[in-house]
Parts: C-alpha cells; structure tokens; sequence
C-alpha cells in the first residue's frame, strides 16, 4: 500500500485532479492519494499522530489555496511534500520555543525532550530481539526510510518524494538498514 | 539532521485513511469556498463592494461627537447678547423702531 492508493477511485493524473478542484470529488480523490504519505512523513517529523494529521489538514488548505501556482508540468508529489516538511518544521520550532518558555516559566531542571522510539516499536513489529540491537546503530535516515519501505511499503520514488532526496539516496539508507538487520539477526553468516 | 521519529503506533487501515481524507476534504472545502467566492467571483466582488460603500455611509452618517456639539452650544450662548436691545436687534428682520426701544411698555400695550 502506498501513496498512491487513492488512484484506484480515480485514474485521473494528479495535476488533472487539481486543475478540477472546484469538482469536490476531484480534490477529495486528490486527499485520498496523498493523505497516508503526508500523515506519516508528518509523524516521522513531529513524533504525533494528532500533529501530523493537523498539519496534512494545513497542507491540503494551503494545496487548495495556491492550485493556480501548481505548475502541471512537474510531479505533484514533491510539491505536496515539500508543503508538508516545511509546515512541520514551522511545527516542531514553534513547540520546541514554547517548551523553553515553559522551562523559564515553570524554572524546571531539565526539558522533557521526546525521544524517537524507532527500535523498540520496529523490533516489536519484526518480532525480534536481535532487530532491536541492530536498529540502534541505523541513522534516524536509514531508519525512516526502512520503516517506510518495509514496514509501510511504499516504494522508492515515494520515499524520496517524501523526504525530498534522491531515489538513489533512499535506496541506499534500505540497502544499508538491511545490511544492519541482516547482520545483527544471523551473525554467523560471515562465518 | 533532525531526529525522525516512530510512526508504527499510527493506525494504518484503509477506513481510517478514508475518514481522516474525508475530515480534511470537508475543512478545505468550508475554508475554500468561502475565500474563493469572495476572491474570485464576480458575486463576492460586488458584496465587497458593497460591504465597503455600505461601511462609508454608515461613518458618514454618524451624528458628530457629544463634544463637538457642547462646544457649539457654548459658543453660541457666549456671543448671544444678554442685554434686551441687542436681543431685539437680533430678533428681527428688519431694525426696531427706536420708540419701542426706548419705552418698551407704551409699545406693547395695546
């Protein structure tokens, strides 16, 4: 399952959907091919599920509001993605300077910083304790893109959508996660 | 590079994928057609207009400031003549007769 879902309801092409916004079909045909990769890009991002779906709400508003601008002849995707990233990094900046009123405010020793739980939530999901040893070495990169590709599968032009780098990039984050993986679940095949 | 965080907790059924689509599509649409009809259509410009002539008129029509008024009102009552030949001066058209000046009373009886 990938971004592209939604396509099965609709085999209009991105841009086509868009040009039709003001068809209230079309742009809901729209968010229901780019509302799963936004809202778990959004996640990886913000570390909430409730954040990221209010930020792919303020991506689809600012689609909408700026279609005219769209040029038809570029892949809709990236556009959309990138709407998302920025919009979560205003986010994630916005709560991390009301965190640190907070801490002046309340004059608390330290910062309650949420910490990223890939390993223990992927291992979980692979069912190995072994998964988990060799998650805590991947980047948070080789990470995301792991998860996203064998956990959620999308492919590799999502991906790189996505995240905004290069297929061959993301290609090489999964190479070197499975490596990791394969490496840490049979040690012995060096042997 | 900024930490990217798990995401396996979120749900990833088709069903919730359909509602959150269908919760977004419905905010746009609300948000949208209200912007859009105001920016784009040729209805929304005439209301804008409309709403901007109608805001004019109503500044205009305003009666002036209690303020204002008092001052007027006290200007007036200063530069009124308090005495009775000014005041009779003042009063009519044409000047008065100098004998009602002089002998108010033989002038008003009958």
């Amino acid at each position: 399952m990938g971004v592209t879902d939604g396509r099965r309801h609709d085999e209009r092409t991105d841009a086509e959907l868009l040009a039709a916004r003001g068809d209230g079909d079309a742009f809901a045909a729209l968010v229901r091919r780019y509302v799963r990769g936004g809202t778990l890009l959004a996640a990886q991002l913000l570390g909430d599920a409730d954040d990221a779906e209010d930020v792919v709400q303020d991506a689809f508003t600012v689609v909408h509001r700026n279609a005219r601008r769209f040029d038809a002849e570029r892949p809709f995707g990236p556009w959309f993605f990138a709407i998302v990233r920025r919009l979560a990094s205003n986010r994630r900046a916005r709560d991390l300077r009301r965190r640190r009123l907070l801490l002046r405010w309340t004059h608390s020793g330290s910062a309650p910083v949420a910490v990223p739980a890939h390993e223990d939530a992927i291992a979980a999901r692979l069912d190995a304790a072994a998964a988990r040893d060799a998650m805590r070495v991947l980047s948070p990169m080789q990470r995301a893109c792991f998860e996203l590709a064998v956990v959620r599968g999308f492919s590799t032009e999502e991906i790189a959508a996505m995240h905004g780098i290069s297929e061959s990039t993301v290609r090489q984050h999964v190479f070197r996660a499975r490596a990791a993986l394969r490496d840490a679940l049979d040690p012995d095949q060096h042997t | 590079m900024t930490d990217l965080f798990d995401t396996t907790a979120i749900q990833d059924d088709p069903e919730h994928w359909d509602t959150l689509a269908a919760r977004i599509t419905s905010h746009v649409a609300q948000r949208g057609s209200t912007l859009d009809w105001l920016a784009h259509s040729r209805a929304g410009f005439f209301a804008a207009c409309f709403a901007v002539a109608a805001s004019l008129a109503f500044l205009m029509s305003v009666p002036r400031p209690p303020s204002t008024l008092n001052a007027s009102v006290a200007w007036t009552t200063a530069l009124t003549p308090a005495d009775d030949v000014a005041k009779a001066m003042l009063e009519r058209q044409a000047p008065p007769a100098i004998e009602s000046l002089l002998f108010p009373q033989r002038s008003e009886a009958p």
